[in-house]
């Protein structure tokens, strides 16, 4: 033990005032921190915690931090000649070797202190809305994984400087070592092994770490790591005894270490064979238990009943198996915890479970789907619309991808427990409408129509124009962007059936009388002709809104971020003070925001007299009849306007955090009557950084250049006092 | 006591160490002499336990030094031939840490510093970094090293190459202060200063050892003229 704390201290003492050392951990600060923020950037809006998105960018550069850090440990002491010494004091090789690989560990943990650095402190400073988010609890597992794999590179690395006396050819070996053998040996492995080919679907060393970040820990991952080290630690060990068994004498002794070593590496991946196939594995509390599933998911899980079971039909191959297990898993602990229905999963893959496959395959299901069952009935969910990206064809997944799977799980969940149908919602067509079947990647509609389908609705179009009247199993019409205003007769066959108990959903367009704007006035809402600007984003047109009203709509979705593009204000019109009206203003603008009247003149300028300052409505809702129908039996009127043609867009709800499309369906759920329908579906740990143009550069320049600049600093003063003292 | 029994050494096919046996006592210098490649460093190596014999053992007062390594580590002081030390850490903090590593109480580490830098005549440079001492001074270090514990056993290899003359004669003096209590065991071609302070010598050729018991005797086994000094008294 005194041996170890010794050549730790003194391990410790010779890494940290050098050069290299700074130079090597400042280099891993600003590759990290520069791929932490891409990923952040990518990951922003979407479902991977940003803790597994801070691991996984560290995880290409800790294997060189480490490399560099050992080379010099064991290879430096052969080629000096210092090796004797060390060899003739009343020290064990395991000791030495025990204690250098301490001292380097430290040094590697003291670079991914620092690292932490970047998401405790930094983060939070850039983007105040992730604070709740960013405790160090919260980021604990994803160290600990990036510990764990540093425990096996520093290893390794030490392994290779007790192999070389220079420390180049040392620090060669340590990358070939954890870098392109591990590669290699996965590209040959899954190329010649079919049955490692279905097991393992991606490179383990970044999955491993996205696992323990967001809480999974497979006692394999351990096994894996934990006996890898001790092997290169034994074979480090081994090496440096070798030095000893010099000459002709030596050539069995040789022999039978190189034997031994070979015997420790074999019984070495013995031992991790044998924990894969156990396939043990344990979640942390912090991980994705129930916590992270939305308040919808909650409410759906507590109030169904029986037993649902869900079928995971999806090679293990599959790019997408892995989010998608973490859902399920996801889903499982969440249903445990609210007592509600009994979750019950299993994974078939189609390519080794034939039998199962042939049996679900007769039942309808299809490969890459899950399966939904409760009592007799079935509801299946294509895997690959469980991902935003997957309207313009490609399915984007890993760490960057956005995946939305819980919302469309909790979809399947509410079809299975609700009555099948839920009405059928009419579109109008013919006035310049953004079509629900527009698969345009920015400008269509389908990603929300898809939403609303999975809901339950029924979608269809409605021409005013060449229908008599709205037909009678309209449960709510739709106009979504309307640039030509309606004519008199759409006007008066839409405001009839409104004044007989109507429910409306209106996205409005600029222009007091463009498409359904003479319609709103009549029920009492104004599209003013302005645009609403705020000088608080960097485009000044982009509105992000929290100030949300205590609504049905909007109750659920408190402290969530909406984000409208160029809107137009709406107001009360004199209809809407008439006795029996209610008329409340869902979301309004930021206190800095106006209504801009030459939004095409830059830059644009407030005149006091004339525009209207913030805040300002961009959502409003009316209910007409609301207190006297329930006595009277009569359907109130319901009317609530969005001041934005594109808020549900597919371009809208595909790049940015944003409760648009919450907003959307809560409004339509409210217009149709389903109140239960209301609770926000975004999931609980969706990254919403809020931050803008400016904020992303303040954060890319801390976390990649100042952070590291610092570390340059210290190393340079740590460096000149040595000379000076020198 | 330090016996050497019947040691040999081999190198791939060629005999480096060919039954060698001698024995120093307590208070004996043993000096290894011989042509270059003739086996002094291979045999002190094989004595300090760097290298394993084909043949043979090496009894420290009795115990066999490649059954019980440890317990003979913890009674000798080498110094190998290149004087290795940590360039980057000054002479007090590397005679601590040796000191530290070779198992030395805490409490009488300091002292046990303090006498080897005395003894050796590093008082002045004790805050100099080792990078930064000439070679002499290195092999200081390196000789408080190997002193530092007070060993019993003494292995020294090529004591006296590359110093200046005054540093010989410091270094002789260490090396009779030592010998009062130490087995000594020291390599080197500088025949005349060592003399001095020898009780025996041991003269290598070829990996075997050929009996002498003065310079002068190595010098004529080894073929070399005597000094103009000496055939002149």
């Amino acid at each position: 033990m005194r041996t170890i704390r010794v050549m730790f201290a003194r391990t410790f003492g010779r890494l940290w005032p050098s050069p290299t050392t700074f130079l090597a951990v400042a280099g891993f600060l600003a590759l990290s921190g520069g791929f932490f923020t891409v990923a952040l950037m990518r990951g922003d809006g979407g479902t991977t915690p940003v803790a597994a998105l801070w691991a996984v960018s560290a995880v290409p550069f800790l294997p060189v931090l480490a490399a560099l850090l050992t080379m010099r440990l064991l290879a430096d002491e052969r080629a000096s000649g210092r090796i004797e010494l060390l060899l003739t004091a009343p020290v064990l090789e395991r000791d030495v070797v025990l204690g250098k690989y301490l001292g380097a560990l430290a040094m590697t943990g003291g670079a991914l202190a620092l690292y932490l650095f970047v998401p405790l402190f930094v983060l939070p400073f850039c983007a105040p809305s992730l604070r709740a988010t960013l405790s160090f609890w919260a980021f604990l597992p994803a160290t600990l994984a990036l510990l764990l794999q540093s425990v096996l590179w520093c290893a390794l690395g030490l392994l290779a400087s007790a192999c070389y006396r220079h420390a180049a050819a040392a620090a060669f070996a340590s990358l070939i070592l954890m870098l392109a053998l591990p590669h290699a040996a996965f590209r040959a492995a899954t190329a010649w092994l079919p049955v490692l080919r279905a097991r393992v679907a991606s490179m383990p060393l970044e999955s491993h770490i996205v696992d323990l970040a967001t809480g999974l820990v497979p006692l394999a991952t351990l096994a894996f790591y934990g006996v890898l080290t001790c092997f290169a630690l034994f074979a480090a060990a081994k090496a440096v005894a070798a030095v000893r068994l010099r000459g002709r004498a030596g050539r069995v002794p040789r022999l039978s270490t190189g034997l031994v070593t070979l015997l420790a590496f074999v019984f070495a991946c013995l031992v991790v064979a044998v924990a894969i196939r156990l396939q043990i594995s344990f979640e942390l509390p912090l991980g994705a238990g129930a916590a992270q599933t939305s308040a919808r998911t909650r409410q759906i899980l507590a109030e169904t009943h029986g037993d649902v079971h869900v079928t995971c039909f999806l090679p293990r191959k599959a790019p997408e198996f892995r989010a998608v297990a973490r859902l399920l898993r996801g889903l499982e602990a969440t249903a445990r915890s609210v007592a509600g229905t009994r979750l019950s999963v299993d994974y078939v893959d189609p390519r080794w479970e034939l039998g199962r496959s042939v049996a679900l395959v007769r039942h309808g299901a299809e490969e890459g789907t899950l399966v939904f069952r409760r009592g007799g009935r079935k509801v299946s969910v294509p895997v690959r619309e469980l991902f935003s990206g997957a309207t313009n064809g490609v399915v984007s997944v890993g760490v960057q991808g956005v995946f939305s799977g819980e919302s469309a799980c909790a979809s399947a969940l509410l079809q299975l427990t609700l009555p099948a149908q839920r009405g059928v919602v009419y579109w109008t067509v013919g006035h310049g409408e953004t079509a629900y079947d527009s698969y345009d990647p920015v400008y269509g509609m389908s990603g929300i129509a898809r939403e609303m389908m999975r809901d339950g609705y029924e979608l269809r179009k409605l021409d005013l124009a060449a229908s008599p009247a709205v037909p009678s199993d309209c449960a709510a019409v739709v106009v979504a962007g309307a640039r030509e205003p309606f004519s008199r007769i759409e006007s008066a066959r839409l405001g009839g059936w409104m004044r007989e108990g109507g429910r409306l959903l209106v996205l409005a367009t600029p222009g007091p009388n463009a498409g359904a704007g003479a319609l709103l006035a009549d029920l009492g809402v104004k599209v003013l002709p302005y645009t609403v600007v705020s000088p608080r984003t960097q485009t000044g047109s982009d509105i992000v809104a929290r100030d949300f009203s205590d609504h049905p709509v909007m109750r659920p979705l408190a402290g969530g971020t909406a984000v409208f593009s160029a809107p137009v204000p709406l107001a009360a019109g004199p209809a809407a003070q008439t006795e029996g009206t209610s008329f409340t203003e869902l979301v309004r603008s930021d206190a800095s925001s106006w209504g801009e009247s030459e939004p095409d003149v830059r830059p644009w300028l407030r005149d006091a007299t004339s525009e209207p300052a913030g805040p300002l409505a961009l959502a409003v809702a009316l209910e007409r009849g609301g207190g006297v129908a329930k006595e009277v039996a009569l359907r109130p009127s319901r009317l609530v306007v969005l001041g934005d043609a594109a808020f549900v867009s597919n371009g809208a709800r595909t790049l940015r955090a944003n409760a648009n499309g919450d907003i959307f369906l809560n409004a339509l759920a409210w217009l149709a009557g389903l109140d239960a329908l209301t609770a926000p579906r975004a999931p609980g740990n969706a990254v919403e950084t809020g931050m803008d143009r400016g904020g992303w550069m303040r954060f890319g320049l801390f976390a990649a250049v100042g952070l590291p600049g610092c570390v340059l600093l210290l190393g340079s003063f740590v460096f000149l006092r040595r000379r000076r003292d020198a | 006591m330090l016996e050497v029994q019947h040691i040999s050494f081999s190198w791939g096919r060629k005999l480096l160490l060919d039954d060698v046996s001698f024995s120093v006592a307590p208070g004996e210098t043993v000096v290894l002499a011989g042509e270059n490649g003739a086996g002094k460093t291979t045999l002190l190596k094989v004595l300090a336990g760097l290298c394993e014999p084909s043949a043979g053992q090496v009894l420290a007062d009795g115990v066999d030094t490649f059954r019980h390594p440890l317990r003979f580590r913890r009674m000798m002081g080498y110094l190998p031939e290149t004087a290795p030390a940590d360039p980057d850490l000054r002479v007090r903090d590397y005679l601590r840490y040796r000191a530290n590593l070779r198992g030395e109480m805490a409490k009488k580490i300091r002292h046990r510093v303090a006498e080897a830098m005395d003894l050796c005549g590093l008082g002045e440079h004790a805050g100099v970094r080792i990078g930064d001492l000439s070679f002499g001074l290195r092999k200081r270090v390196a000789l408080a090293d190997a002193l530092l514990l007070r060993p019993r056993f003494l292995l020294l290899d090529d004591l006296l190459a590359g110093l200046d003359p005054v540093s010989r004669l410091s270094f002789g003096r260490i090396l009779a202060a030592m010998s009062s209590f130490a087995s000594v065991v020291v390599s080197g071609h500088e025949l005349d200063e060592l003399a001095q302070w020898a009780t025996k010598f041991c003269v290598l050729r070829d990996g075997k050892l050929v009996g002498a018991k003065t310079a002068a005797g190595v010098r004529s086994v080894l073929g070399l003229a005597a000094p103009a000094g000496e055939g002149a008294s």
